[in-house]
């Protein structure tokens, strides 16, 4: 998880996801982030440049996270997708709600136009 | 005019088609490689030649055969490494015999065997097809063409290159240096003549143009035509296919045999559902091949795509990904298909490719998304 620090602005917050978003492996990926989805008004990046696999359980959890962070007034964009992971995240109608990034920097540039 | 007939000479014509043979034009330095992210070696998807896999309710395979039936042609050989691929196309006045390639000897000792036998049992000419491309032109045309070049063998070409479709004399088809493989044959050096005649080509090598050539059937620009019945003006679907009352259908689409359309779903833009295949509740498919035995879960959105199994090529992003959870797509068949072999210079790399620039977030529509959701959960 990285910081990164904006003047007279909230940090973003770059997460690097884990290469397996599968049933078995959300659950530890949960219990890090857990105090940063409950977070007031958040800025989080999700880097998914790792991510190898998803299954229904790991677009499950996607759900779960922006529906979080959202409520909490926050916001989640999803980074460096990789085109297979993009086509099973197409195939669920879940890429609907996310901003969907190249990199990382782009993610973080797009926070820079949003009210601090 | 029957094939086979010329004034009041009869031409004896038999046919060999071969099925799962490497292309040549693949070979070709015009030809610009694997896209990005394609499991499949060109002309095959989801370890099955496309040519085998039934499209609108039959497989460009049979329907080739079939038209070589109503042609004339006296005989058809069918030559595979395949024994999964069966021929069920078979008439008294024309037989159809399904030939395994001899191991080790190949395919092209089995094919020169075959033209060696029809000679003997007194065939004229013997129409030579390495089948990977759909095309549609006149036989009679062709078999015109070749006997007016007095020559021993005409190979069919298109705009874009050679095809793999041979009018030989059989008599002299060892000498006449016919081959799959440019490099080797010695026919195209001497400068065989080429008819220029089909209609349509649709060489068939990637997922595209699967979806090419179900979109133009069912547009009606082709020959060929679904299996099945319009039941509604641009809804073709077999007798014994189920589709849900609350299901949504927008043609012109394909609904093939033993198919099944669940509640909500919505089938549209051009799709073509084939045999004992799945559509669950609330899953749309628009301008999509959902090929045989393959089923999808509920609320998918497959659209621009080509499904076989497991096996899904998406379009958009010209990617191949093998779907591992069984929720989402899950393979129906019985039989497990052996995958076929992949160079590993066109395997893809290790890194997966990143978004496409065409990408780009509308935060608008994506907040209007969100809020939707949200009141879901609520």
């Amino acid at each position: 998880m990285k910081v990164m620090h904006m003047p007279n602005k909230r940090p973003i917050i770059v997460v690097t996801m884990p290469e397996r978003l599968t049933r078995v492996h959300n659950r530890d990926f949960l219990l890090t982030i857990a105090a940063l989805l409950k977070a007031d008004r958040t800025r989080i990046v999700f880097d998914c440049s790792q991510v190898r696999e998803i299954d229904r359980a790991g677009t499950d959890m996607l759900l779960h996270c922006v529906e979080q962070v959202i409520r909490q007034d926050g916001e989640l964009n999803l980074s460096s997708v990789p085109t297979k992971i993009l086509a099973v995240l197409e195939l669920t109608c879940v890429d609907r709600l996310f901003e969907i990034f190249q990199n990382n920097a782009d993610a973080v540039e797009s926070y820079k136009g949003l009210a601090a | 005019m029957l094939l086979g007939q010329k004034g009041q000479e009869t031409l004896q014509v038999a046919a060999i088609v071969v099925v799962g043979e490497r292309s040549s034009f693949a070979d070709a330095p015009e030809y610009d490689g694997f896209p990005s992210g394609d499991l499949d070696q060109p002309e095959w998807f989801a370890g099955s030649p496309i040519v085998a896999l039934e499209l609108l309710g039959e497989s460009v395979l049979e329907r080739m055969v079939t038209r070589l039936q109503s042609a004339g042609t006296q005989s058809v050989s069918v030559v595979t490494k395949e024994n999964r691929i069966h021929i069920i196309t078979s008439s008294s006045n024309c037989p159809v015999e399904s030939v395994l390639i001899e191991q080790p000897a190949g395919t092209w000792p089995t094919v020169a065997k075959l033209v060696d036998d029809y000679a003997t049992n007194g065939f004229d000419t013997v129409l030579l097809i390495r089948l990977g491309a759909y095309l549609e032109f006149d036989f009679h045309d062709f078999l015109q063409f070749h006997r007016d070049q007095g020559q021993a063998v005409t190979r069919a070409s298109a705009s874009d290159g050679p095809l793999d479709f041979w009018m030989i004399d059989a008599k002299h088809f060892r000498e006449a240096g016919v081959c799959f493989h440019e490099e080797k044959c010695t026919a195209v050096k001497a400068g065989a003549q080429h008819y220029r005649g089909a209609a349509y080509v649709n060489r068939l090598l990637h997922a595209t143009d699967i979806r090419r050539l179900v979109a133009d059937t069912l547009e009606m620009r082709l020959a060929i035509r679904p299996a099945g019945k319009e039941i509604k003006p641009g809804l073709w679907a077999h007798s014994s296919s189920r589709i849900n009352p609350y299901a949504r259908i927008e043609g012109p689409v394909y609904i093939g045999r033993e198919a099944r359309i669940g509640v909500t779903s919505f089938i549209s833009a051009l799709s073509n559902i084939e045999r004992h295949s799945h559509i669950d509740r609330g899953t749309s498919v628009a301008d999509a091949s959902i090929l045989a035995h393959t089923n999808l879960g509920a609320w998918l959105d497959v659209s621009k795509a080509v499904v076989s199994g497991k096996r899904l090529a998406n379009l958009r992003h010209n990617v191949t990904v093998d779907i591992l959870d069984d929720k989402l797509i899950k393979n129906t068949s019985a039989g497990i298909v052996d995958r076929p072999h992949v160079p590993s210079s066109a395997k893809p790399a290790g890194r997966p490719e990143l978004v496409a620039d065409v990408l780009k977030p509308q935060r608008s529509m994506i907040r209007a998304a969100r809020a939707w959701f949200l009141a879901r959960r609520a």
